[in-house]
């Protein structure tokens, strides 16, 4: 009974974000697929499943309005002081998002299998495709849910959402280009570094679905891992609206540093390609980094949260 | 009923709240008071814990509040702001509101909206201050807690609502002994309700005492100097509440015999000592630090 108050109020706070899973996430594929279909002409109808088209981008939306847009309007305040374990609070929002995407990715898939079956359309195997990217889309969601207990407005979760997702991919590949510069005999072989993709969240917003990825091994454990990481961040860290990037300070210095690193040596590399591969381009390159990115997350990190406090 | 034990609290490097010690009883209205920015909502907002301590405990009937959360179907906190309300009509807030707080009582709840007049179906962002106010005080009442922590429950609203609102507290705690914990500005509210002040200063509270009690340690000075002696006070350290010429009107503790006999000393013409109010107390509290 109380904990139906609970979900009653996170629907009610959160009916649009719901509502736009349920409706666009049901229909993307199935209304995509109709489209197709109908300008087919007098073309066998072949129907691929390439990517998750708007589908991250939903449950991105949700997570955001879950967690940033309920901290940003003071809203937090008030779910705070309901009498739930600030555990079983950050348990039931992330539940109510995942059966969301749940019952959303379930009616697409009973919704495009009875259309495919119509239209006698030629078709991948649908459950593996589909078990993926349910799988995917919840660790996504996941992975900006747990950026939300990370951080003190949208705005923040925003960006440390996208910078996690992306962040393997950038600092092993950043790394690896800066080895291969001052080690000419390091052989960089691509082919061999698919695994990167693999551990990268943004992997799995289906951008770089050239081929299906069928492991679902990694987006599940990347869910558990960002589960933990916001469920001890919720629990521990001040919860309250102050305007910070972090909610935790220990934080800041630490990102404002590796923000920096990933400057310099993205930089550094960027200028020795520029330069026609010189050292000087190199070091130039690495200096404006250094400068880039003590700016950008200077700005974010202290300024906006200096702003916001006064 | 509810103990505050050793509670401190700093925000980044500020310390806001520092050992602080306080014990609510069944059925009191208590006052807290104190300068802006000295952490009276801090004290609500911790009790409910929104703001997690970090030293020290709450404890609520024996419970510590931060291991058993569900004691906080028994303290409602009504903050100056409610957004969660902003976009929701009374029925929609009171269908979540009953399934969060067992012990909600639409009846009651009904009762007090139709008393008030206020809209059923209007959301709450398009009510005025006063209504929002009540509103709130409504619901919170209406959910039959043990305690209910006001934050400025009086600000910013006009003198019938403030009656009607402060007279709903009194009448709460008087039927159904309602602990009541309110942190106002307007002195003369705190006065009128209030059985218990606590000043928050220094980052503790000090000087927890009864009303009366406390008004009975000070007494006003008016008094008539052959000349100006406003530097003299001053440096002192004897707050002034008016000056005029040589017309002087002060607050001194009774128990403060140097400044009495010092005052005395400067041979006034004339000396009147009358009973305070809780805001020239508040004034010689609160403005002691300052220069007079």
């Amino acid at each position: 009974m109380v904990i139906k108050g609970f979900v009653q109020k996170e629907w009610l706070q959160n009916k649009g974000g719901f509502w736009a899973v349920l409706i666009l996430l049901s229909i993307y594929t199935p209304a995509s697929l109709f489209i197709k279909y109908l300008s087919k002409g007098d073309q066998p109808f072949v129907f691929y499943t390439d990517t998750f088209g708007i589908a991250p981008f939903l449950v991105f939306i949700l997570a955001v309005s879950q967690m940033g847009i309920e901290r940003g309007k003071g809203i937090v305040d008030f779910t705070l002081s309901l009498p739930y374990k600030r555990g079983a609070i950050y348990f039931i929002k992330w539940s109510m998002g995942v059966l969301a995407i749940l019952l959303s990715i379930s009616l697409n898939f009973m919704i495009t299998h009875i259309l495919l079956d119509t239209t006698h359309a030629e078709h991948d195997p649908l459950v593996g495709w589909y078990g993926l990217m349910l799988i995917s889309l919840v660790m996504l969601y996941t992975l900006t849910f747990a950026a939300g207990a990370l951080t003190g407005t949208a705005l923040a979760q925003t960006i440390v959402a996208i910078s996690a997702a992306i962040l393997p991919l950038l600092i092993i590949g950043i790394t690896l280009a800066n080895i291969s510069i001052f080690f000419q005999s390091f052989y960089f072989d691509y082919v061999n570094l698919e695994w990167i993709f693999y551990i990268t969240p943004v992997t799995y917003a289906g951008f770089f679905f050239d081929e299906p990825y069928g492991n679902i091994f990694y987006p599940l454990v990347m869910t558990v891992i960002f589960y933990f990481i916001g469920y001890f961040s919720y629990i521990k860290h001040p919860n309250e609206r102050t305007g910070s990037f972090f909610l935790w300070k220990q934080l800041e210095i630490p990102i404002h540093i590796l923000v920096i690193l990933i400057g310099i040596l993205s930089f550094s590399v960027f200028g020795y390609i520029i330069s026609d591969e010189t050292i000087s381009g190199y070091v130039m390159g690495a200096v404006f980094g250094a400068v880039i990115g003590f700016f950008i997350s200077y700005m974010l990190i202290f300024k906006s949260a200096k702003n916001r406090m006064k | 009923m509810l103990f505050i034990n050793n509670v401190s609290k700093s925000f980044g490097n500020e310390k806001v709240l520092e050992n602080l010690q306080l014990q609510l009883r069944k059925g009191e209205i208590f006052g807290l008071l104190g300068r802006n920015g000295s952490g009276k909502t801090t004290v609500l907002r911790l009790i409910q814990q929104i703001l997690l301590p970090d030293e020290g405990e709450i404890v609520f009937e024996d419970k510590r509040i931060h291991l058993h959360p569900e004691v906080k179907q028994k303290i409602l906190y009504v903050p100056v702001r409610q957004p969660f309300y902003d976009p929701f009509n009374y029925k929609q807030i009171v269908r979540v509101l009953k399934n969060i707080y067992p012990n909600f009582d639409v009846t009651y709840a009904n009762e007090l909206i139709n008393r008030y007049h206020l809209p059923e179906n209007k959301p709450f962002r398009n009510f005025s201050t006063g209504m929002k106010k009540q509103f709130s005080i409504i619901l919170a009442f209406a959910a039959r807690p043990s305690i209910i922590l006001l934050d400025e429950p009086t600000d910013g609203i006009d003198a019938v609502t403030r009656h009607d609102i402060l007279q709903l507290m009194v009448e709460e705690t008087a039927e159904r002994e309602t602990t009541m914990l309110i942190t106002s500005h307007r002195l003369e509210d705190i006065e009128r309700i209030c059985n218990r002040i606590g000043m928050l200063q220094n980052n503790t509270i000090s000087d927890v005492m009864d009303l009366d009690e406390m008004k009975g340690m000070y007494s006003k000075i008016q008094a008539v100097f052959e000349e100006d002696v406003i530097l003299t006070i001053r440096e002192k350290g004897i707050p002034i509440l008016d000056h005029a010429g040589v017309f002087y009107t002060m607050v001194l503790r009774k128990d403060d015999q140097e400044k009495r006999t010092f005052l005395k000393n400067l041979k006034p013409k004339v000396w009147h000592e009358l009973p305070v109010n809780l805001e020239e107390v508040f004034i010689a509290k609160f403005g002691g630090n300052r220069r007079w």
